[in-house]
């Protein structure tokens, strides 16, 4: 099951020691009401009351129907962190009733255990010498944490590290993954490595020294989420994908995701400079890296960067492994065998709705929302990673994340839309607000 | 039951299974005309779902019209595309030879090699139809209900699969002119698929009843001349299908993807154009079969999917009808 928090705080660590509370501690994932209490307005959000709270990460209750004031729909909206829970029934607080609702909450541990959380690191991590580039490194917290996967018989291992240049006042996170830990080895000595050169996966999410808004989503696969800095919106992945393949054949498909592959990426850079989940892009101006933002590691144990596009003056597709629907093969694609092209003259790809050219592209197409007497239905289209070498293949979904459309709806960041019943969050890529460039995060369990 | 097999002397032979097979699942024979004067006829309904057939046996290697109403016919003797609410598609005058001009299956006159009927007792009513006319050489018919997205009223279909013989044509599946599935020509508009649109609430023409899966030419009208709207997505225009296509199994996990079959209307006057999606199809995916035999039968997560060529499993180009490594499974319902 997974969790999502709404929370701001003040710079990049303050964020990563947040992360780490959501991921270690308690966190509700379902409500039943027990008493539907009096007053009380669809779209009240209630504070739960008790439990011993970490860091102020309390959780909060979502109406979402009432008769007569009586609420008779609920769900999570925080779920908060907690090293020892509220009993059941809850009481809570706040919206526009009378403080007499009560809940039962079911509570998880996402049980990601820490092995090193270094305010300060002392790695050897070289940005600039193993990508090029220009600045002054400056390292911060160095955070590597082990998810338990949803049996809780996986090994997750990823990592975190807090990036400044002193140069130009950039505060970013740098994101790993390994396939061990050794408590006596450098970060850059762990076992699997993401970031070796020649495949280094240079996956950086842009953040600052000021105001964050938080969204942090975690599973026990997965721990991934978004930064709104602004007007600007960043993003993170760290964990497994659903892959299309049984334990067996595939047993450590982790995925790491960031939002730009240049270390000292500014969150202020404009455009094509930065990218979402759903549509992940490199640029290569000035000492980018174009081995991310994204890597996968493969079956045959080797890390292999993932992205649509690198962006030098335009949006010019890469095709190797990439993140679907963002960036997709055309069926006539040399990599097919004679017998497989026989899509040749499809007309309907994504690429008319999603522009694979251009800065940022004009799509021939746009998918409208569906109609429905019951409000008007976002169609959310599951991201798919692919590969085209060293073999064609589908590999993995990434976990609660999906792309669609801002049109018609009118979809902005940060809006939620409900889909069967699930609650998702829009966001933008980067700071761009074309309608094709959003992708959703999941929030319910 | 909802799965039936079997092998099938003439079209009229393999009408009258059907029927029998359909009438034990719920559907209504709404009138059955065998052939005279080379022309038969034969009707069904279920739901909201009603379909009628003409063929004929004599001419062009034997040809079966499919026309798509809002209700059955009053008069059983009188042409199909006369039933209230006819969706345009289907030929309709009454001559055996032209009868492939409008939605159809065509050169499938029999002895057929084997049938298999796949209907649904649970969720929306369909029932797909693979016919193997001759050793290799397969054709796909259907009608039902898609999986809508939404709670509107409508979304009854019904598809035939033309094949073009041209030269040009006859061994290239991604061929515009041939229509099949829920499929889209830019040939004729009275070949492609049609889909019941009248209860969407984003209808631009409340006078529009049906959706014609005509991809990008204009679609036309119905019998009565009520505008029709224009119809995307289906089997070949598959967005999430055309990007994977091409993709014929892991060589690390031997894992073979599976894709749905969404359907879109669009409003082709802005610019960019609008799309909208309605649905899917149920239990029908399209797939590349490169590695898997045509009437190979693979269990799915306790499900057994049935895996067909979309005409013939072969790429020669020597003029026999070959859609290369092109191929759509179906779902059996489980007993």
């Amino acid at each position: 099951m997974s969790a999502t928090h709404n929370v701001t705080v003040t710079g990049h660590d303050e964020a990563l020691l947040r992360l780490l509370d959501l991921a270690t501690n308690d966190n509700a994932i379902a409500a039943a009401i027990v008493a539907g209490g009096t007053g009380y307005t669809v779209g009240d959000i209630l504070t739960v009351v008790g439990g011993t709270i970490i860091n102020s990460l309390v959780t909060t209750l979502e109406v979402l129907s009432v008769a007569a004031g009586v609420i008779d729909g609920i769900r999570v909206f925080n779920c908060g962190a907690y090293s020892a829970q509220p009993g059941n029934p809850v009481a809570v607080t706040g919206g526009t009733g009378g403080d007499d609702a009560t809940f039962t909450l079911t509570f998880e541990t996402q049980n990601w255990t820490i092995n090193r959380n270094d305010a300060s690191s002392s790695s050897s991590l070289d940005n600039l010498a193993v990508a090029g580039g220009s600045g002054t490194q400056v390292l911060g917290r160095e955070l590597l944490l082990q998810g338990p996967g949803n049996a809780g018989a996986d090994e997750i291992y990823v990592g975190f590290m807090g990036l400044e240049d002193t140069d130009v006042a950039v505060f970013n996170w740098q994101l790993f993954g390994f396939t061990g830990f050794n408590g006596g080895d450098d970060l850059v000595d762990q076992p699997g490595f993401s970031y070796v050169s020649p495949n280094e996966i240079a996956a950086f999410t842009q953040l600052t020294d000021g105001s964050i808004e938080l969204w942090i989503h975690t599973s026990p696969r997965v721990l991934s989420g978004v930064a709104r800095i602004g007007g600007t919106y960043t993003s993170w992945y760290v964990g497994f994908l659903n892959p299309f393949a049984t334990p067996t054949e595939y047993p450590y498909p982790i995925y790491i995701a960031g939002s730009c592959s240049k270390w000292n990426q500014s969150f202020s850079a404009s455009g094509l400079a930065q990218s979402g989940l759903a549509d992940p892009g490199s640029s290569s101006i000035s000492g980018g890296n174009t081995r991310g933002p994204a890597g996968l590691r493969f079956f045959d144990g080797t890390w292999q960067f993932v992205r649509n596009w690198n962006f030098g003056t335009t949006r010019s597709s890469f095709l190797d492994r990439c993140v679907y629907p963002g960036q997709t093969l055309a069926p006539t694609d040399a990599a097919y065998n004679p017998a497989s092209k026989f899509m040749q003259a499809s007309t309907m790809n994504w690429d008319t709705i999603i522009p694979s050219t251009g800065n940022p592209g004009s799509p021939q197409q746009t998918l409208r929302e569906t109609e429905d007497s019951g409000g008007n239905i976002t169609v959310l289209i599951p991201t798919i990673v692919w590969s085209k070498v060293p073999s064609l293949q589908i590999l993995g979904e990434i976990d609660s994340v999906f792309w669609g459309s801002a049109a018609g709806n009118n979809i902005l960041a940060q809006d939620r839309v409900i889909v069967g019943g699930v609650h998702y969050r829009a966001f933008q890529s980067g700071n761009r607000s074309e309608q094709f460039a959003f992708f959703f995060l999941r929030e319910d369990a | 039951m909802a799965f039936q097999t079997g092998t099938s002397t003439s079209i009229e032979n393999l009408l009258t299974q059907l029927s029998t097979f359909l009438q034990a699942n719920g559907w209504t024979e709404t009138f059955f005309n065998t052939i005279t004067a080379d022309i038969g006829s034969i009707g069904f309904s279920k739901n909201g779902i009603f379909v009628s057939m003409q063929y004929t046996e004599a001419t062009d290697g034997g040809t079966m019209a499919l026309y798509q109403a809002t209700a059955a016919d009053p008069s059983p003797t009188t042409d199909p595309w006369t039933a209230t609410g006819d969706s345009g598609n289907g030929r309709r005058d009454n001559v055996p030879a032209f009868m492939d001009a409008g939605r159809c299956v065509n050169i499938f006159a029999g002895p057929h090699t084997a049938f298999f009927f796949f209907e649904n007792d649970s969720g929306p009513a369909y029932i797909n139809v693979v016919v193997e006319v001759d050793a290799g050489r397969y054709r796909h018919f259907g009608f039902g209900e898609i999986i809508k997205i939404g709670d509107w009223s409508g979304g009854e279909y019904c598809y035939g699969h033309f094949w073009d013989q041209g030269t040009s044509r006859i061994d290239v599946p991604s061929s515009s002119i041939h229509a099949f599935g829920m499929d889209a020509s830019n040939f004729s508009t009275l070949l492609p698929a049609t889909l019941r649109v009248s209860g969407y609430p984003g209808e631009p023409d409340p006078a529009t009843e049906w959706a014609n899966l005509a991809q990008i030419l204009s679609p036309g009208n119905d019998t009565a001349g009520n505008p029709r709207w224009a119809g995307t997505g289906g089997w070949r225009h598959s967005r999430e299908f055309s990007g994977f296509s091409g993709f014929e199994i892991s060589l690390a996990t031997a894992y073979k993807p599976l894709f749905p079959i969404p359907v879109e209307i669009a409003d082709l006057s802005p610019a960019p154009d609008l799309q909208r999606r309605l649905g899917f199809q149920a239990d029908v995916r399209m797939c590349n079969i490169a590695n898997i035999d045509p009437g190979q039968i693979i269990s799915i997560a306790g499900e057994d999917w049935y895996f067909f060529p979309w005409v013939r499993k072969q790429f020669l180009e020597i003029n026999t009808e070959e859609s290369w490594n092109a191929g759509i499974a179906y779902r059996r319902e489980n007993a």
